[in-house]
């Protein structure tokens, strides 16, 4: 792939995953390997674009007080250690079979988020911006939503855990991000806002992206000047994404990501 | 109250600093530009750690001692993924 076209592939893949908590790489690496990139060279591309979104949408995200670290930490020990086995035992599950595998996760997360109408969490006239951001010791936090300010609490805990067990497995499985699976979980199972599921989303992937990183560098796998490129892409593209997330409202954000991942799940598996 | 100020002081230099090797990556040739690339991505790998630790410690000194011990707990399984990997 030429330079430009990689760049504006990793710009446009790192503003969609940053707004919609996706990570990107589910994005860029089937892009890449349509473009006729090997898989294992896509592979880290990937990783290194949902780092990059991950890291430039820190600054923004924390400002807001849009991540709540603590969902973010107690989940991302499950998907973790989940994406480990599934890394450990990848090789004894077929690419087509996992592909399928994906596609239905895909369009199950996109029929969730599209049939959902409405607000599930509303503002509470009472609380004031001093409320805003996580509470300590609890699932529970406060975020801003125009002019209010919107209270919320992660439920049913075993269940959203299962949710991101599957996306540490399939991601440890199938070398991509996790990021699509786990902001539908937070934001369907978890009843966490979409916005506050997408920017937690942000962080947790860019976490599972470094242990990723970490891996195919000490494979060799990673072509320097190609990362640099989609790095500084990504940068710029993670900015943009956490900007017009913060602008956009949360039931276009749950419905552009229902699109999206229909999409992604259809194309996962017609191309298997 | 978690110091997120300084941490999204420090995010944010990470960012310049990070988006100035990756651009010396991508158009400076020879090992200079290997180099700036490689840094790159070391920094990549290396924030989200960092980011994990701060919040332990934040949440140490908040006395959240659960959080903090699931904040440890995840920085446990990072290592032994890493060192997995290595090995393998």
């Amino acid at each position: 792939m030429n330079p430009v076209a990689l760049a504006f592939a990793a710009f446009v893949t790192a503003v969609i995953g940053t707004i919609g908590g996706l990570g990107g790489a589910i994005l860029l690496v089937p892009v890449l390997v349509l473009s006729g990139m090997e898989a294992k060279y896509a592979a880290p591309l990937g990783l290194v674009s949902v780092a990059a979104g991950s890291l430039a949408a820190a600054p923004h995200q924390l400002a807001a007080r849009l991540v709540n670290h603590r969902i973010g930490v107690a989940t991302e020990i499950v998907a973790s250690s989940a994406a480990l086995i599934g890394a450990l035992v990848s090789g004894l599950i077929g690419q087509s079979v996992l592909a399928v595998l994906l596609g239905v996760v895909a369009l199950v997360a996109a029929f969730a988020g599209a049939r959902r109408k409405g607000v599930r969490n509303l503002p509470d006239s009472s609380l004031s911006v001093a409320d805003v951001g996580e509470t300590p010791g609890t699932l529970a936090g406060v975020y801003p939503l125009g002019d209010g300010f919107v209270p919320y609490r992660a439920n049913r805990l075993p269940l959203g855990l299962l949710g991101m067990g599957m996306a540490g497995l399939i991601s440890g499985l199938s070398g991509v991000g996790g990021g699509w699976v786990k902001t539908p979980t937070a934001s369907e199972v978890m009843h966490v806002p979409v916005k506050v599921a997408a920017a937690t989303s942000t962080f947790t992937v860019g976490v599972t992206a470094a242990v990723g990183l970490l891996v195919y560098e000490s494979q060799g796998r990673i072509v320097v000047s190609d990362a640099a490129l989609v790095a500084a892409a990504g940068l710029i593209g993670g900015t943009v994404g956490v900007r017009l997330q913060h602008l956009l409202p949360p039931p276009l954000v749950r419905r552009g990501l229902s699109v999206i991942l229909a999409v992604i799940g259809v194309l996962l598996i017609v191309r298997r | 109250m978690n110091d997120f100020k300084l941490l999204g002081r420090i995010l944010q230099i990470a960012l310049f600093v990070t988006f100035a090797f990756a651009l010396g990556g991508a158009f400076i040739p020879g090992s200079i530009g290997h180099a700036s690339g490689t840094a790159c991505i070391v920094i990549l790998i290396i924030t989200p750690v960092v980011r994990v630790g701060w919040l332990v410690v934040d949440w140490v000194r908040q006395g959240d001692k659960r959080f903090a011990l699931l904040g440890s707990a995840l920085l446990f399984v990072l290592a032994t993924s890493g060192a997995i990997a290595f090995v393998r």
